[in-house]
């Protein structure tokens, strides 16, 4: 077997699994996080109440819904990838606890009122830089608006928050339709 | 020297097993290795092969034991999900290991 030979299949194989990893990460996924974020970001401004009980019921829901959204999708396609499924598993809600954590930081007292909400916004932002690293590089962008929206709430009163959870949507939105052109390209 | 050098060349070429040389079969094991399953339609939009040819390369893996297929019902119609059995994930791992022992032989 010539070196050649050898090279060139090591390319063709590389080429195979890079196609094969493009229906990672469903558009529905980005969509769905668009809604949760645009719905619970505009609450610390105009319902400052129920921003504890949004957050609690939306992120486990919208995380097992994005397991789901994740595994129909592999399914529709072909393509069945549990050890990915379980990294993410993981990853998210490893993400999760911590947040729960920062929030008992709220809830004994230690901080009050929007400074909870911007340590948590903050905590957030660097488990989606994280999974920017990890898994796709789409969320590094939104950690760095969530970064830039936390400055802002640092010089800004008024609906800061609901302009970042916009910002936000319309970022997510944007990378679930790119997402979807890539995927349909990647089928042909 | 040339001579032991070649006999370590011999003696990899012995390990790259002949049912991988084809490189259809050499990306389906690579594939399922990398996914847990993937569907016959998958696997041949992946790999750009005729119904035919695919389903011919398929029937070699699992013969040999490299593969096994689970056929299930999706909107009732048939989808055959394919796996890559211990066998194979062992097979696979040393044609790749030999493959980079004979690319760090010649250089």
């Amino acid at each position: 077997m010539e070196n050649g030979k050898i090279g060139e299949d090591i390319g063709y194989i590389k080429n195979l699994v890079d196609k094969s990893e493009l229906i990672m990460n469903p558009p529905s996924v980005f969509i769905l996080w668009a809604a949760i974020i645009a719905v619970g970001f505009s609450f610390v401004d105009f319902a400052p109440k129920y921003v504890g009980f949004f957050w609690m019921i939306a992120s486990p829901l919208g995380g097992l819904l994005s397991g789901f959204l994740g595994r129909k999708t592999g399914r529709a396609r072909g393509q069945l990838d549990a050890g990915t499924g379980r990294k993410h598993a993981i990853y998210w809600s490893g993400l999760l606890t911590v947040t729960i954590l920062a929030v008992l930081l709220g809830v004994r007292g230690f901080i009050h009122g929007a400074v909870t909400s911007q340590v948590i916004l903050l905590v957030v932002a660097m488990g989606w830089w994280g999974a920017g690293v990890l898994f796709d590089r789409y969320f590094l962008y939104l950690a760095g608006i969530m970064m830039a929206g936390f400055t802002a709430t640092l010089f800004l009163n008024r609906y800061v928050w609901t302009a970042m959870g916009l910002l936000l949507a319309t970022t997510l939105t944007v990378i679930a339709i790119h997402k979807g052109k890539k995927n349909a390209s990647g089928a042909q | 020297m040339p001579a032991e050098r070649s006999e370590q060349i011999a003696d990899t070429l012995n390990n790259l097993n002949k049912l991988l040389g084809h490189r259809s079969r050499l990306g389906i094991c690579v594939l399922l290795a990398r996914h847990t399953a993937l569907s016959f339609s998958r696997l041949k939009e992946l790999l750009d092969e005729t119904d035919g040819n695919l389903g011919a390369q398929l029937r070699k893996l699992e013969t040999e034991g490299f593969i096994e297929v689970n056929k299930k019902f999706r909107n009732r119609k048939p989808v055959s999900w394919y796996r890559l059995t211990k066998n194979g994930r062992l097979g696979l791992m040393k044609h790749l290991d030999a493959m980079t022992h004979l690319i760090n032989l010649k250089s």
